[in-house]
């Protein structure tokens, strides 16, 4: 944290100016696509997001791991403040996904096991934010949402490789797969920038957020000493 | 033996029962979770008729028939072929050669009558322009508008 | 002009990829509005406390 809370300024300069970047890129400067015109522009902010549901997930589990084996405070408090800003990143991908799939699909949703795993997902971060707040005792709810948060594991597989062991509406990756990516460097571009934007929006909120963590527990403890007097 | 090593192995057995389970629970579910069935499993007789189903595979280049509102069309996946009957009104991204994923009821002729029709598109991405290059010069690559 | 048009209108999918790019703005900023707001809220609780303490001893 001593190292991190310097970082900050430079982490939020550099988020601002890769999604200023990558958002010129997706919007003005990057191509349609032969089949699906413009609509290739949502993908700018739908894939990038999925990836952060995903990363942000499996961050959480390392975190839990760390806090579960060692009992470190930080680890524990990292995968709390992550939780949230998880659910924000899986919520724009399901709403994006949605809006891309009407025009193109024809369907707002399908029950494919894609989509039906991200919501998944979706409400295991749920889960884990209630759970956390759920006990008077602070540390308690932490050690039931790393319990959780490690069991929920199994599905980020699941969701990385659905569209392969099943039938899905939805396509399989294009970045991501074997013989290269099957996008061209035109859309490529604009997606990674968008993607490491994302990333550092990721740090930038997560080192404030685990500083309010912080703060709160010294309130708590000073709370707890003034009440024995 | 530490506590804290006793705790890495009761979690890491835990992961491993709970992966195992996993992998048990969607060994079982894989012929359950299919979104849709392919017009080879179809002809196979995998599909009761008048159950409501899914089926997906590639419009057959010029078969798409339209009267209307009205369309009919054969989807294939490179081995047999199924005909749709579809009222309605199709997605953008339906075209010949694309692939696409219908829902509704087989009968007995193994004639499909969709309700709904969603297009499935590819994981290809590029400009125009490059894809008229790429058809031009010989180098598109059989199914890849699957 | 003739930019400015067919930008906002995407092709005829205006009507899909504007609310993408807005519903993602509007969820990651106002995740971030409410973090810094709450870290403020804190921060204050917390001088409030410790000046508190002080005074007691």
């Amino acid at each position: 944290m001593a190292i991190a809370a310097p970082c900050l300024p430079w982490l939020s300069a550099a988020t601002v100016i890769c999604l200023a970047y990558g958002l010129y890129l997706s919007l003005i400067a990057s191509p349609a696509d032969y089949q699906q015109g413009e609509t290739v522009r949502i993908m700018y902010v739908h894939v990038p997001s999925a990836w952060m549901a995903l990363f942000v997930y499996t961050a959480m589990a390392v975190a839990s791991l760390v806090a579960v084996i060692w009992r470190h405070p930080l680890a524990e408090i990292a995968a709390q403040a992550s939780a949230p800003i998880g659910a924000a990143f899986t919520f724009c991908a399901l709403v994006t996904g949605s809006l891309w799939g009407k025009p193109m699909w024809g369907t707002w949703w399908v029950w494919d096991a894609r989509l039906t795993s991200v919501l998944i997902l979706f409400f295991i971060y749920i889960a884990h934010m209630a759970l956390t707040s759920a006990f008077d005792d602070p540390a308690r709810g932490r050690r039931a949402a790393a319990i959780l948060c490690l069991v929920g594991f199994v599905n980020v597989p699941i969701i990385k490789f659905s569209v392969e062991w099943w039938n899905t509406l939805h396509q399989p990756a294009s970045v991501i797969k074997m013989g290269g990516p099957s996008i061209h460097a035109d859309m490529l571009w604009p997606l990674l920038v968008m993607a490491l934007a994302f990333k550092l929006l990721y740090l930038c909120i997560l080192i404030v957020r685990m500083k309010n963590e912080l703060t709160a527990a010294r309130i708590r403890s000073l709370t707890a000493a003034r009440a024995r007097g | 033996m530490g506590r804290k090593q006793r705790r890495l192995i009761i979690i890491l057995l835990s992961a491993l029962c709970l992966a195992a389970a996993a992998a048990l629970v969607m060994l079982a579910f894989r012929d359950n979770i299919v979104f849709f069935f392919g017009p080879s499993e179809i002809k196979a007789g995998k599909v009761q008729p008048g159950k409501r189903i899914r089926v997906g595979g590639l419009v057959v280049e010029g078969s798409v028939v339209k009267v209307g509102e009205k369309v009919s069309f054969g989807i294939t996946d490179g081995n047999e072929s199924v005909d749709i009957h579809y009222v309605g009104i199709l997605p953008d991204l339906f075209r010949e050669g694309q692939g696409i994923v219908a829902e509704g009821v087989l009968n007995q002729n193994l004639v499909f009558t969709a309700s709904e029709v969603l297009a499935k598109h590819d994981e290809n991405y590029m400009p125009p322009e490059v894809a008229e290059a790429l058809k031009k010069s010989g180098h598109w690559k059989e199914g890849m508008e699957q | 002009m003739v930019f400015a048009s067919s930008f906002w209108s995407m092709g005829g999918y205006a009507n899909f990829v504007w609310p993408s790019y807005f519903v993602v703005a509007f969820v990651l900023f106002g995740l971030l509005i409410w973090t810094l707001s709450q870290g403020k809220s804190l921060k204050k609780r917390l001088a409030l406390l410790e000046q508190l303490k002080e005074k007691k001893i």
